[in-house]
């Protein structure tokens, strides 16, 4: 989105390198991420989208081994900085993975999770009205209006995706990081998260990773390619598909890769 | 708003912090019980590894043997040592009355004849010489030694007589006493003298018990498992079974050794008192912890790798043999080690079935009666004598011994070879 | 093991006991309760760490990424995901250390009296049966019967305790999985 003709960034990331123990899986990354956009990440596996994914929201603290290197500014702040609230830094930037991971609780509960920590309701009825908007938004309410309080793990795969979306979004998050969030999923599902991702972009600034090149061009307004963690090649999705700089992006986009 | 955020913010680290605080308290109150348990055990049970003894001039004089001018190795084997013995322990003090005769018999234990003869038969030239014999000293004394013992006591509370005190006093002085590794805690059996009471019974008995209970639970325990977890199916009747199996395995182990003694001894008429109905005992307890342990990691192996296997053509046996079963095998495994060190520190069960006996003979096979560790444990902590105390501890500390090795090597099975599937 | 216990344990407990004033038997319903609860504490602790290790990686994931912390992912994820298997250790482990009570009121003063005060001397099950066992009865003997009715008694608390258990595990199960 542009205000003036400027492009607000969202996330700044600096020289960021990766070390998983010894092995350095990412290697001086520095993506801007506009706001109010969605940004793809692309690349063949194993090449570390994943991990500066996780980089963003401070996910990698939870593996031992993991270390970051390197400044990730949102809001003008450092998240690597010592001063960082992980907690609060997590609330404000949500996160869906790859596979659907429903607490195993009812749908209410697992929706009504992250307002009650962060205490953001102080009723029932506001409580309520929380989830039944993330259940609206991830175009999941029609589907589960009835049984709220049935296991949310009994969902099928793709209804637990969205249960998921619909777990990140009800701490009304400004960053939504989503990790192959599709994979999972057939062609109506997905059609259906790259529709809501799309709906989303209006109050949220959306990441997503995908191995999906059509899917990519798609939804994306950003796209950035990485290839043995390196970032080789980012900018406007047009661009990167219609005329990439590096040949090495030329040839993963048009599938002549490896 | 955000002022309440801040707050709030800041209550939850404070639950943090209290969780956290929770979570190391109690850690340290285990901890604090362990080293209570360990430091107890230990401070009484490390001088049963000593074991003192006096050393006394022997003149193995021909005469008080009855023994010819050029005894044959039949004769010395066949000559009376219990006047020589004595005579021996009367030369401590020569001017000593017949009480008090009696007094220097008690500072050596019954087996100072034994340990006499078995002098002379090592080296026949000793004929008429004088030579310095170690003897097992008294426990009463033994305790002394090791500071165990109230001196101060008036004398009618002590086990130990003011004479026997003051000859085991001059024999310190002249160096004639000493401590040494206590070999026999090892090599005897169960015996009533402290003294002369080792484990070697009742760890014959423990390792023959161990090894019967294997031999038993283990293969029917995996067969039971995999026919539950692979072939079986899904009906009204399989649940019963598995809810039965999960009971059992919560059913206190007296309830077995009931069992083992009124099928084992009084239907089958299988000879009291022995390993093998110890460890058959002790098999139907274990029976249930490898029948979970098994199916658990049965479980654990995903259906993707039987799906494989079955793609590829092999038979529904095929594939449990060649696929589930070898990846089950480590969760299998220290479930089955975990199950036996269980069974090692078992006692109620096998007082049940009456290896409760003294024993006083080391068993040669799972059909002689024996004793086990934890039994001869209860024995020992229901005497009277002081002497046992520190046997006790000893030998409770030779079985957490063994049973911490058997954790351990449970654990670095599981840890080295059992796959994580995420 | 809880026998061993019984052994260093029981007396410590007396002691403290004594030192806060209080005359516990060494023989006690508190001490033989006391001495259980720690000894089995390892047994639960490990069969619990298992099942809490087992828990899936990514719920935590899920959970961290919602911005919980630490405390509040064990206590309102992990702890409810665990809990059918915390339940099952934790009575497996009362179970089996019912079966070992009878040596912490071994040692003397097997008093079978009905007692409510904890303090006092009381006998266990298992205790009985072993004092009435220890000698060589003949199978028709009243007392020998006695014995396994005592055994039958210990055997079907348990059992109706472990059913109960499962009913629990498996009604929070239901609302759940
Ligand atoms: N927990 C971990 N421990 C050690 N190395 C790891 C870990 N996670 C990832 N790596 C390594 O870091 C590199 C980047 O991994 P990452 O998961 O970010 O890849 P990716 O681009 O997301 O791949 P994919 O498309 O397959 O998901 C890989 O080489 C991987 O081996
Ligand atoms: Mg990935």
């Amino acid at each position: 989105m542009k205000k003036n003709g400027v492009k607000m960034i969202k996330i700044n990331s600096k020289n960021v390198d990766v070390f998983y123990g010894k092995k350095q899986a990412l290697f001086n990354i520095n993506l801007d991420i506009e706001e109010n956009q969605v940004t793809a990440l692309i690349g063949p596996s194993g090449c570390g989208k994943s991990t500066f994914l996780r980089c963003l929201n401070r996910m990698n603290d939870v593996i031992d081994i993991c270390r970051v290197k390197g400044q990730i500014i949102i809001n003008d702040f450092d998240i690597n900085d010592k001063s960082c609230d992980v907690v609060r830094l997590r609330e404000k930037i949500g996160m869906v993975f790859q596979k659907p991971n429903p607490f195993p609780k009812t749908i209410y509960e697992n929706i009504s999770y992250g307002p009650t920590i962060h205490g953001m309701a102080q009723s029932k009825n506001e409580m309520d009205e929380i989830v039944e908007n993330s259940l609206k938004k991830a175009a999941l309410w029609e589907e589960v209006k009835d049984r709220l309080h049935e296991p949310g793990t009994g969902l099928s795969g793709g209804q637990q995706q969205r249960l998921c979306i619909a777990r990140a979004i009800s701490v009304k998050p400004e960053v939504i990081l989503m990790d192959e969030p599709c994979s999972a999923l057939d062609p109506i599902a997905t059609a259906q998260i790259e529709e809501l991702i799309d709906e989303l972009k209006k109050d949220h600034t959306i990441i997503i990773v995908t191995h999906s090149m059509a899917q990519a061009a798609r939804v994306s307004q950003n796209t950035g390619f990485f290839h043995l963690g390196e970032l080789i090649e980012h900018g406007s999705t047009d661009k990167i598909f219609k005329n990439p700089e590096n040949k090495r992006t030329q040839d993963y986009i048009t599938g002549r890769f490896g | 708003m955000n002022k309440n955020k801040e707050k709030l913010l800041n209550s939850r680290y404070r639950a943090e912090k209290r969780f956290q605080f929770y979570g190391k308290s109690a850690i340290f109150l285990a901890l604090l019980f362990l080293t209570i348990f360990i430091f107890k055990i230990f401070s009484t049970g490390y001088t049963a590894f000593q074991k003192t003894w006096l050393i006394v001039p022997v003149t193995f004089d021909a005469e008080t043997m009855y023994l010819d001018e050029n005894p044959s190795k039949e004769d010395l084997e066949d000559a009376d040592y219990f006047d020589l013995a004595l005579q021996t322990m009367f030369n401590l003090d020569k001017s000593a009355s017949e009480k008090q005769q009696n007094d220097l018999k008690r500072m050596v234990s019954y087996f100072f004849e034994r340990e006499i003869k078995r002098e002379l038969l090592n080296d026949p030239s000793l004929i008429g010489k004088t030579k310095d014999v170690y003897l097992t000293a008294s426990d009463d004394l033994d305790q002394v030694f090791k500071g165990n013992y109230p001196r101060d006591l008036p004398e009618d509370q002590r086990r130990v007589t003011d004479y026997q005190l003051k000859i085991f006093d001059q024999l310190v002085e002249q160096g004639r006493v000493e401590s040494k590794f206590n070999l026999s805690f090892f090599t005897y059996p169960d015996s009533r003298e402290a003294e002369l009471a080792g484990i070697a019974s009742s760890f014959m008995g423990s390792i023959f018990s161990i090894v019967v209970c294997l031999v038993i639970a283990f293969p029917v325990a995996v067969l039971a498992a995999i026919y539950l977890e692979e072939f079986a199916p899904k009906n009204r009747f399989t649940d019963f079974i598995e809810v039965n199996i999960n009971n059992l395995a919560a059913v206190p182990s007296i309830v077995f050794g009931l069992l083992g003694l009124g099928i084992l001894l009084a239907v089958f008429q299988l000879p009291r008192s022995t390993p093998l109905v110890g460890g058959i005992t002790l098999s139907l307890m274990t029976l249930p912890t490898i029948i979970i342990a098994c199916r658990a990691s049965l479980k654990a192996v995903p259906p993707s790798i039987r799906e494989a296997a079955l793609a590829m053509g092999a038979s529904k046996m095929q594939t449990t043999m060649h696929h589930t079963v070898p990846l089950s095998m480590p969760g299998t495994l220290s479930g089955t080690i975990i199950g036996l060190a269980q069974a090692l520190g078992e006692t109620a069960p096998l007082i049940l079935i009456g290896m409760v006996a003294f024993v006083n003979t080391i068993p040669g096979s799972p059909l002689d009666p024996a004793a086990s560790l934890p039994v001869q444990i209860y024995i020992w902590a229901e005497s009277a004598e002081r002497g046992f105390v520190e046997k006790v501890s000893a030998c409770i500390m030779v079985l957490l011994g063994f049973l911490i090795i058997m954790n351990l090597f449970a654990q670095i099975i599981r840890h080295k070879f059992e796959k994580k599937w995420s | 093991m809880v026998f061993f216990a019984a052994l260093t344990v029981g007396p410590f407990l007396k002691d403290i006991g004594t030192a806060m004033g209080l005359e516990v038997s060494a023989e006690s319903a508190l001490a033989a309760g006391g001495v259980m609860g720690i000894m089995i504490i390892p047994f639960i602790s490990s069969l619990s760490d298992d099942v809490i290790t087992s828990v899936p990686q990514s719920l935590r994931d899920g959970s961290y990424a919602m911005g919980a912390t630490k405390s509040e992912t064990i206590k309102k994820v992990i702890f409810p995901a665990a809990l059918p298997g915390i339940v099952g250790s934790i009575l497996l482990g009362v179970s089996r250390a019912v079966g070992e009570t009878m040596i912490v009121v071994m040692a003397s003063g097997l008093a079978a009296n009905l007692t409510f005060n904890p303090l006092e001397s009381t006998s266990t099950i298992t205790a009985q049966i072993v004092v009435i066992l220890i000698g060589d009865q003949a199978f028709g003997d009243p007392k020998t019967q006695a014995a396994f009715a005592l055994g039958m008694t210990l055997f079907l608390v348990t059992l109706s305790l472990n059913i109960f258990a499962l009913r629990v595990v498996k009604k929070y199960r239901e609302k759940y999985e």
